[in-house]
């Protein structure tokens, strides 16, 4: 089911280095989401 | 990832912030800034709550192992990218997700196969289109 033209999903999650960030701190600005398959 | 880092200057020129989402822990994480000196943040999604979210698929062993897939990994063998640290679910098949200055969701490509992404260019004009 595609997600295009509703509201994205809050998030609220902390970095590799312990940083919380949020959907709303990226409010105004394009925001692209990676949604990586695993790192390496 | 290695694909979309080539535009990252051309993101931050069309003001389009990046984060990166993983299931995988805080020390392969910190392990891949330091190693790959990746500016955009690791956000840490450990129990997939946010990949199940937004859609993003588990698949099936042949989605890893079909020969255009196989094909594709050889390729970038012969090129001199060799596999690195793996995490925990090697099914896991992710995607992008490009959301607009208002919260709207522009655009949600979930991920059919592990080579499966939008280009650079492609998000580059999504966004652009609306700018």
């Amino acid at each position: 089911m595609s997600l295009v033209g509703k509201p994205a999903v809050d998030f609220e999650l902390p970095d590799a280095f312990g940083s919380v960030h949020r959907l709303s701190d990226y409010r105004g600005q394009w925001l692209l989401m990676i949604f990586h398959r695993h790192l390496g | 990832m290695s694909q979309l880092r080539r535009f990252e200057k051309e993101f931050v020129d069309h003001e389009i912030r990046t984060v990166i989402f993983s299931f995988d822990n805080e020390v392969l994480a910190k392990d891949y800034v330091q190693t790959t000196g990746l500016t955009w943040p690791i956000l840490l999604d450990p129990d997939f709550s946010f990949y199940r979210a937004y859609g993003m698929p588990k698949g099936s062993w042949w989605d890893l192992a079909s020969p255009v897939v196989l094909a594709k990994y050889g390729w970038n063998m012969v090129s001199g990218s060799l596999p690195g640290k793996r995490g925990k679910d090697l099914r896991q098949l992710g995607g992008n997700v490009l959301v607009d200055p208002d919260g709207l969701v522009e655009l949600n490509h979930v991920s059919a196969n592990p080579h499966d992404r939008p280009s650079g260019r492609q998000i580059i004009a999504v966004a652009s289109g609306k700018n």
